[in-house]
């Protein structure tokens, strides 16, 4: 018998609503001084990614988003017991709280922009450049994903392959430079709405612009506007828009939260 | 209008598994999760790179 571990909230002193989630177990809140943990009891050792799982995790989240502010943990989250949840609260107590505070009263909406750019259906290499900006200027860089280098129509020839791949690379770098400059225009327009977002530019050669956003609730209905208003400016590009989510590409202040691996990036 | 629905519904399902797999608060449990660490996290972003790629090809296919 386990604990699965759903998300960390703020009002502990505020009972949860009736909601049941893996296994149909009912959540409960481990409480240390103004948060807590919501977890349910899990039977199985392990949990499985599976859709529906998945879903039912998420289910659990976003109802919790509805009457409080919410930290969204991790998918397979699990604690022995309520000992050692507890212990955690207490380990993150000062970050929990801060991270409550950012999120309180705010909504993630995600972005992707695709294109169909001249460029980026010969591309047989993706530099994508993944960045988390926040108004107060904490830039982090995520991993670099190369790709191959090909110079196409040179045989055998030496300076002709050379003079080839200078040539590739200088498209390839003016190419890679108009990509940058459309994202951050329409990163700019909706930041602006915005308390904070992440971006990554060229996760794939089609996908120019991959985003999230912290928005306030009453914000909501200007930003999908704003986002039309995008797509109607550049028809030739596909904006999709999901959530509202809960926030989380937003859970980090910036210093790390136990065991964040080594080269993992909030984008991919 | 259907089509349209369908991409929504796609990116919403990529959207969900890039939060609930690389994102959130990330805490080791004391007990680990079904599929390694290391494998979940490539697996979301092996997953959410094909299924945007897929996704791009169904919209340009269905571009005419």
């Amino acid at each position: 018998m386990a604990l699965y571990w759903y998300a960390i909230v703020d009002q502990a002193d505020k009972p949860v609503q009736t909601m049941r989630g893996l296994e149909e177990a009912e959540v409960q809140l481990v409480t240390y001084g103004e948060i807590a943990a919501v977890v349910g009891t899990l039977d199985e050792a392990e949990v499985a990614p599976t859709p529906t799982n998945l879903w039912r995790h998420e289910a659990v989240v976003e109802c919790l988003m509805g009457e409080r502010a919410v930290l969204p943990m991790r998918f397979g989250t699990v604690f022995a017991d309520e000992t050692r949840v507890r212990a955690s609260l207490k380990a993150h107590h000062s970050e929990f709280v801060a991270s409550l505070r950012r999120i309180r009263g705010r909504v993630e909406l995600a972005l992707q922009v695709m294109w169909d750019d001249d460029g980026a259906r010969s591309k047989n290499s993706a530099a994508s450049v993944c960045t988390k900006v926040t108004k107060r200027s904490l830039l982090s860089r995520g991993p670099i994903l190369g790709g191959r280098r090909r110079a196409k129509g040179t045989k055998g020839n030496g300076r002709a392959y050379l003079m080839a791949l200078l040539e590739e690379e200088r498209r390839d770098r003016a190419w890679r430079q108009r990509a940058e400059t459309l994202a951050e225009r329409i990163d700019a327009r909706l930041l602006a709405l915005a308390e904070d977002s992440t971006r990554c530019l060229l996760l794939t050669p089609r996908l120019l612009l991959t985003a999230a956003y912290l928005i306030d609730k009453d914000q909501v209905e200007s930003f999908r506007h704003q986002v039309q208003m995008l797509q109607s400016e550049y028809p030739e590009m596909h904006f999709l828009c999901t959530g509202p989510w809960p926030p989380y590409s937003f859970v980090r202040n910036g210093s790390l939260v136990e065991t964040a691996r080594e080269g993992e990036n909030d984008c991919a | 209008m259907a089509q349209l629905a369908a991409r929504e519904k796609e990116a919403t399902l990529l959207d969900l598994l890039d939060r609930l797999l690389n994102k959130g608060v990330y805490l080791r449990g004391d007990i680990t999760i079904s599929v390694a660490d290391v494998d979940l996290i490539y697996l979301g972003l092996k997953v959410l790179l094909t299924s945007v790629e897929t996704m791009e090809r169904m919209r340009r296919q269905s571009w005419r």
